[in-house]
């Protein structure tokens, strides 16, 4: 069954907690989030998170869409955009 | 030139998974960097040498306008003119604008500098941290300061590392009743801490001034004591 956007974003930000240092940071998420900046998340884990998305809504990330991952906002239109073309 | 600096420990536990992750190495690198990377004696050190370049030359893309992104194909080391003296050098691109790096390495880190100057005008170190993860960024600073005031040449004990609106740190340097800014690129992964820092050109330092923390400049500027101790 297709992910609703809620559904989309709880699992976004589970997989975003796998490479947090700092709980806390996710506190005050919202759209404008960045993931590096606001949740120190180390740059390097962007390519792990695409990996994950991948993984977990058997969607493709191309190198555009990764280029999307830079807010939680724009990160869940991506990842949503992706899960509506495959069904 | 404006810096950048990146340093990869080698020995920490995520990289060694996301290097060994399938498809991870061919969504962070071209299909050149990919065949360059596992054609080295030690492919998972070439991996996170060619990362640390793109991430230094993108901390210092950054700070000349150029617009975040997160596609780190979007960064392409040259693959054919990477010098061997006694250290890497090499340059890599973005959007069309080339940029030196130099990289230096030991068993345990990678820490590549975005300078073309090939460190000559350069400060930098590479340290361990011993702190809570989550404590890095504070630890960090705190050693940069350290090591800032016992560098021969350079002049100011009072030292402050602070970072503009965008998030781009910078040096505050003062020495009786003078202020300079100095160019700042500060790098933590795992148990490791690394920093260059250079001197700004005027035009550099005057771009800089418009995007500094204001609140935290005039404080500096009318009380540098009691705001720096």
């Amino acid at each position: 069954m297709e992910k609703d956007r809620h559904q989309i974003k709880n699992l976004f930000v589970e997989i975003l907690k796998k490479y947090a240092k700092d709980p806390s940071l996710f506190e005050n998420l919202n759209d404008n989030t960045e993931i590096i900046k606001d949740l120190k998340i180390n740059s390097a884990r962007i390519v792990d998170i695409t990996l994950d998305i991948e993984e977990a809504l058997d969607i493709e990330l191309d190198d555009n869409d990764m280029d999307a991952l830079f807010t939680i906002g724009e990160s869940i239109d991506t990842i949503e955009k992706l899960v509506k073309a495959k069904t | 030139m404006i810096i950048g600096n990146d340093i990869v420990d080698l020995g920490c536990p995520m990289n060694k998974v996301s290097f060994k992750r399938k498809r991870w190495v061919q969504k962070a690198f071209s299909a050149k960097e990919v065949e360059f990377i596992y054609s080295q004696d030690d492919p998972y050190k070439a991996c996170w040498l060619f990362w640390s370049c793109k991430e230094a030359v993108y901390k210092s893309a950054l700070k000349t306008g150029l617009k975040p992104f997160m596609d780190p194909k979007r960064i392409s080391v040259d693959v054919e003119n990477i010098k061997i003296n006694k250290d890497l050098m090499g340059t890599a691109e973005i959007e069309g604008k080339n940029f030196s790096w130099y990289s230096i390495s030991a068993k345990e880190w990678v820490h590549t500098i975005c300078d073309d100057g090939e460190l000559k005008n350069t400060i930098y170190a590479t340290f361990e941290l011993n702190t809570n993860e989550k404590n890095h960024g504070k630890e960090l600073k705190d050693k940069v300061v350290a090591i800032l005031k016992k560098t021969e040449g350079f002049a100011f004990q009072n030292i402050f590392i602070d970072k503009t609106k965008k998030g781009i740190p910078y040096v505050y340097g003062l020495s009786e009743g003078r202020i300079q800014l100095f160019d700042l690129s500060l790098s933590h992964d795992g148990g490791f801490g690394a920093f260059c820092m250079g001197s700004l050109g005027h035009s550099q330092a005057s771009i800089l001034e418009k995007e500094l923390n204001q609140r935290s400049y005039n404080q500096v500027r009318s009380h540098p004591q009691p705001f720096l101790h």
